[in-house]
């Protein structure tokens, strides 16, 4: 049985009956005659459809003494983890400490995080790269694309 | 043609949108030239970038990195061996030997000629194809429009690897675009009792997601960066000799209509269009035991037929608003940022944005031929930086671009979230794709069947009395039927014989 099958025709029955129930409560305006929970119902409906047929399928091929595909590959996981761990913090933290502050401690850390020969120069380098991209970034936002970028508690005061 | 020449040229022939061009294909090229970065990622991590740019520098800018994008993953295709984009990947057979045959400058000039004369043919091509399209799209309305999305969203869906799976991809991105207020009756979907969930959910910060933090993740996967750098090779004369040149005439016409044809239909993109051209070359020669040992031919076919690609995929994508593959999806969202729909109006209402547009492709590809010419090395000594750095930089742009777009960290979080959601998808083989198509198309299919049920006061039958519609929505259910039938035999009945 191939597992990534199973989970995503799970997935797609829990996600798609949950949407469902919901565009059960749509309301409909008296005003048009062009349904606003039609499509709604129908998708969703369509989505527990294919994550059952992909159940089916599945259990087709294991009756049938199919090979089960290969394993979910699972390469440098806690990498990956720490890479998103540190994203959500960038924006959990992004308004409280502001652009330049959580831009150049996030660039920083993770350049030296995926220095796999990490020494002083090496993290010398890093804090360069963090300082200067910050900076670059910075003046781009600022000056060329008019947007503003949060200042933070630290220097919004 | 004449007014193309005048409006169109007038509107981008400007110092300050030629930088823009020449800047977005540079940036294009190297980060088409980074192995594992393609032009979806750059174009997405830059439309956030342009909000606050007029219409035609910030589409002057994005058609730059798409034509440069496409041309880059030919230069470390050549010199290090590794495509820089799928679309690459049939340059490697005979650039790389060629290369090692200390004719890496040759392959290059090659290569370069043969994609900006692939990108020109195929800018031509639009431009002679697309008015007309959209003069026969003017005599439709919401039921044609209807079926037109239905036969998009189908064809593509069902060109993913695994039916099932594509479809419940697009679905996915279909149900996304639910959320919010409906745009015709203002009703509340799916929102939750959420404020913020009103206004839906952008499609920028989206596409981000899935495009840039999926593709960082993967990067983050591949494991630390151990310092160690690929040679790059002696680059010898780039210039092909004028003889080899006025014998790739043939290659060169045959493989810019295979590309642009090939761009025209939906789901098939550069990669398909370039081992096509490639095949096609092989058999029209008089020596295929040579292609794979490094012949100009293998080079020019390929690099002729992907970058020809780029003007057939924007023939549907601005005449009807139905994009065939990824870069164009994103592409297209970056014209409705703009406040520009693609379709047969754009062409009759915005006709100042549509022949700029054309002029800008014609422009790009005249860059991607003195870049490529002149600063091949450079570009590939750039595409080798540093992972530990390359990764953080562009995770930063994704965050700081989503962020930007709105001025809401709510965009960031639906960046953060459809990223890693994408990489999760991505580990259980399942395609991204159809997500952002489902999501661009999906909102068509509905508003355009809701309209027509208005106009019709109800009647369903209008769909079928219509011969185009009835037509187009009988190729979308052939071409399901024909898919499901693929997948019974591929994935069902084809393990029980075993």
């Amino acid at each position: 049985m191939d597992k990534k099958n199973v989970s995503i025709g799970i997935g797609s029955v829990v996600f798609g009956a949950f949407f469902f129930i919901s565009a059960l409560g749509i309301k409909e305006s008296k005003a048009s005659s062009a349904s606003a929970s039609l499509f709604p119902k129908v998708i969703t409906a369509l989505i527990v459809l294919m994550g059952l047929l992909l159940l089916l399928r599945e259990y087709v091929r294991m009756r049938n003494g199919a090979s089960s595909s290969k394993p979910i590959e699972l390469k440098n996981v806690k990498l990956v983890i720490i890479f998103c761990g540190s994203m959500l913090l960038y924006a959990l933290l992004l308004n409280t400490l502001g652009f330049i502050v959580c831009t150049f401690l996030y660039l920083t850390s993770m350049a030296v995080l995926l220095d796999k020969n990490r020494n002083k120069r090496s993290i010398v380098y890093s804090i360069i790269f963090g300082i200067l991209l910050t900076a670059a970034i910075y003046l781009m936002f600022n000056n060329f694309f008019n947007a503003t970028l949060p200042v933070g508690m630290i220097f919004g005061g | 043609m004449s007014d193309f020449l005048t409006i169109g040229f007038s509107a981008v022939l400007t110092f300050h949108n030629l930088l823009l061009v020449f800047f977005g294909v540079f940036l294009g090229t190297v980060v088409g030239a980074i192995p594992g970065l393609t032009a979806t990622l750059a174009i997405s991590l830059l439309i956030p970038m342009t909000f606050g740019m007029d219409a035609i520098p910030a589409l002057v800018l994005l058609l730059g990195i798409y034509c440069g994008g496409i041309y880059g993953g030919s230069v470390t295709a050549i010199l290090i061996n590794a495509p820089g984009t799928p679309g690459a990947a049939a340059t490697l057979l005979d650039g790389h030997p060629m290369a090692k045959q200390g004719r890496a400058g040759e392959a290059l000039g090659i290569s370069t000629i043969s994609s900006a004369l692939g990108g020109l043919l195929s800018a031509l091509i639009l431009v002679f194809l697309a008015q007309k399209i959209a003069f026969i799209a003017l005599k439709f309305s919401a039921q044609e429009y209807f079926a037109i999305s239905v036969f998009g969203l189908t064809v593509i869906v069902s060109l993913s690897n695994d039916l099932i799976k594509g479809m419940i991809a697009g679905l996915f991105g279909f149900t996304i675009g639910f959320i919010g207020l409906d745009g015709i009756t203002s009703v509340q979907r799916f929102t939750f009792g959420s404020v913020r969930m009103m206004s839906g959910i952008n499609m920028i910060p989206v596409i981000i997601g899935l495009f840039a933090i999926t593709e960082i993740l993967r990067l983050v996967e591949g494991g630390k960066d151990d310092g160690k750098r690929l040679e790059i090779g002696k680059i010898n004369r780039i210039l092909p000799p004028a003889k080899v040149l006025i014998r790739l005439i043939p290659t060169f016409i045959r493989s810019s209509i295979i590309g642009t044809f090939v761009g025209i239909l939906p789901g098939a993109g550069a990669n398909i269009a370039s081992f096509i051209s490639y095949n096609e070359a092989k058999r029209a020669s008089k020596h295929p035991e040579l292609f794979g040992t490094g012949i100009e031919e293998g080079v020019a076919a390929c690099e002729t037929a992907n970058n020809a690609v780029t003007g057939g995929a924007m023939i549907p994508m601005l005449t009807l608003g139905i994009p065939g593959d990824a870069v164009t999806a994103v592409l297209l969202s970056a014209l409705l940022v703009q406040g520009f729909a693609p379709g047969p109006l754009l062409f009759s209402e915005h006709i100042d944005v549509v022949y700029p547009i054309y002029a800008a492709m014609i422009l790009a590809n005249i860059f991607v031929l003195i870049i490529g010419l002149v600063a091949a090395r450079p570009v590939a000594k750039i595409a080798m930086v540093s992972k530990k750095f390359l990764v953080p930089g562009i995770a930063i742009f994704a965050m700081i671009g989503s962020f930007a777009s709105s001025g809401y960290l709510w965009d960031l979080w639906v960046t953060l979230v459809f990223g890693i959601l994408g990489y999760i998808l991505y580990k259980l083989d399942f395609e991204v794709m159809p997500i952002v198509l489902g999501l661009l198309l999906g909102d068509m299919v509905e508003r355009y069947f809701r309209q027509a049920m208005i106009l019709s006061q109800g009647d369903w039958t209008s769909f079928f009395t219509r011969p185009i519609s009835c037509i187009l929505l009988l190729f979308a259910v052939c071409s399901v039927l024909w898919n499901v039938y693929k997948d019974i035999q591929k994935n069902w009945l084809l393990k029980s014989r075993k």
